[in-house]
């Protein structure tokens, strides 16, 4: 058994704490390490908290045009076969791309622009 | 560190060198910037120190090729740091280096966009860009041979950069499918900044002081560094205003007629802000990659920046 709290509590907490107790009190010149820092915490958690999830929606995004055991085997896959001629660049490979990299993003930076409206899914970040 | 440059800098001007400051510059995530004050002949001068980086990208230009980019850019009148000592031989520092003067300002995007609209800016941003556009071959013959054809001369570099990463990128691959099939017709290259956006523009009290960051500057179609700074990637806190955050694109290309530049029609700049943002997902991929041989929380971040680009490029290649 691990000893709780576990990697995904301990993460959180971190970042929390760095938010309220030390970035108030970093001089300006230090603040946009700090911030970036808090980014990269977010970002694990959200991979801590459904990454597993995000990648296989991606992977069954993908599954039509490119069969692959893993995410990464259907996305190198693809990318062979549209360089190569051998997938057609049509509107249904289109809305898997993009259903496909809509996970990435709500992993990297929910409230990427490109998602168009906010996303609520883990809209808490940063 | 501080007693090789001095040395250097001695014999270079002929002159006693004293180094009064020399401290790291923030910024910047490929090259090495470090502010540098020089007490020579009885003045203080204020330089930036630019040294190469261990790890550069295969399509960065070194200090000797940026020097004389600097030089040219500042014959023809664009607003950039004027560069004063070039050392190519890497015993000196352990790398080759360039020393240019320091401009006063600063360069930070998302303090500039958050007091937007700078109308003035996005205008001189033009007057800028006109400027530098007018530097033709053969000046800078080292720059290489001419593209035939800068859009697909582009595509070939970016289906290079793709090839020499580990692994796949569909939704990168859809796009330079969709850019290829989309060119506009070739014209006739002239020096591009190619990184001419908001973050490398230094700004004074609502004035350009320096454009900088020329390292991957090249022969181009003008509407590259057009479409560049008007990508929806380059506009931080103000996506409503399309030149880079700053101003409309309205503003823009008025600044870049009047000083003699000529507008692109609106498909060639719509392809060009396209590519851009193709562009910054391919470099931004082979940043993070660096951050594996070279551990940096900012290029690490970097590397999750390409989701929202792939989605970006998506979303404007949404139309056969």
């Amino acid at each position: 058994m691990r000893t709780d709290p576990d990697t995904s509590d301990l993460v959180a907490t971190v970042r929390a704490t760095l938010k309220a107790e030390v970035l108030p009190h970093l001089p300006p010149e230090r603040r946009y390490a700090a911030l970036m820092a808090l980014n990269a915490l977010a970002i694990a958690e959200r991979q801590l908290a459904d990454g597993a999830e995000r990648r296989a929606a991606a992977l069954a995004a993908l599954a039509l045009f490119a069969p692959g055991d893993t995410l990464d085997a259907a996305a190198n896959a693809l990318a062979r076969g549209l360089r190569s001629g051998a997938v057609a660049p049509d509107a249904g490979l289109h809305a898997a791309l993009t259903a496909a990299t809509r996970q990435a993003v709500l992993e990297s930076n929910p409230r990427a622009r490109s998602l168009g409206e906010p996303a609520q899914e883990n809209g808490s970040s940063g | 560190m501080r007693g090789r440059l001095a040395r250097w800098l001695a014999a270079e001007w002929r002159a006693a060198v004293e180094i009064a400051a020399l401290e790291p510059l923030g910024g910047g995530a490929i090259q090495e910037n470090w502010r540098l004050d020089v007490r020579v002949e009885g003045s203080t001068r204020a330089l930036v120190l630019r040294l190469d980086a261990p790890a550069t990208l295969p399509i960065s230009h070194d200090r000797a090729a940026e020097y004389r980019l600097l030089g040219a850019a500042r014959a023809a009148g664009v607003t950039v740091p004027e560069p004063v000592a070039l050392c190519t031989d890497a015993s000196v520092l352990g790398r080759p280096f360039l020393v240019m003067t320091r401009l006063p300002g600063s360069a930070d995007p998302r303090a500039l966009t958050a007091t937007a609209p700078h109308p003035g800016l996005a205008r001189a941003c033009g007057h800028e860009l006109a400027r530098l556009h007018r530097i033709v071959p053969p000046a800078l013959g080292f720059l290489g041979p001419l593209p035939a054809d800068p859009a697909q001369a582009r595509l070939a570099l970016l289906r290079d950069l793709l090839d020499g990463l580990d692994e796949g990128h569909p939704a990168l691959e859809w796009g330079l499918l969709w850019l290829a099939s989309h060119a506009p017709p070739p014209v006739a290259p002239v020096l591009c900044h190619a990184d001419f956006r908001t973050g490398n523009l230094l700004v004074e009290a609502g004035r350009l002081t320096a454009v900088l960051d020329w390292e991957f500057a090249a022969w181009s179609d003008p509407a590259e560094d057009l479409g560049w700074i008007t990508a929806p990637c380059w506009r931080f806190r103000r996506p409503d205003l399309a030149a880079g955050g700053l101003g409309t694109l309205d503003d823009l290309l008025a600044g870049y007629a009047a000083e003699g530049g000529r507008p692109p029609e609106t498909a060639r700049l719509r392809w060009w802000q396209t590519m851009a943002t193709a562009r910054w997902a391919v470099i931004a991929l082979w940043q993070a990659g660096r951050h594996l041989s070279q551990p940096s929380l900012e290029l690490a971040l970097t590397g999750h920046l390409v989701p929202e680009l792939e989605l970006e490029l998506l979303n404007l290649t949404a139309e056969p």
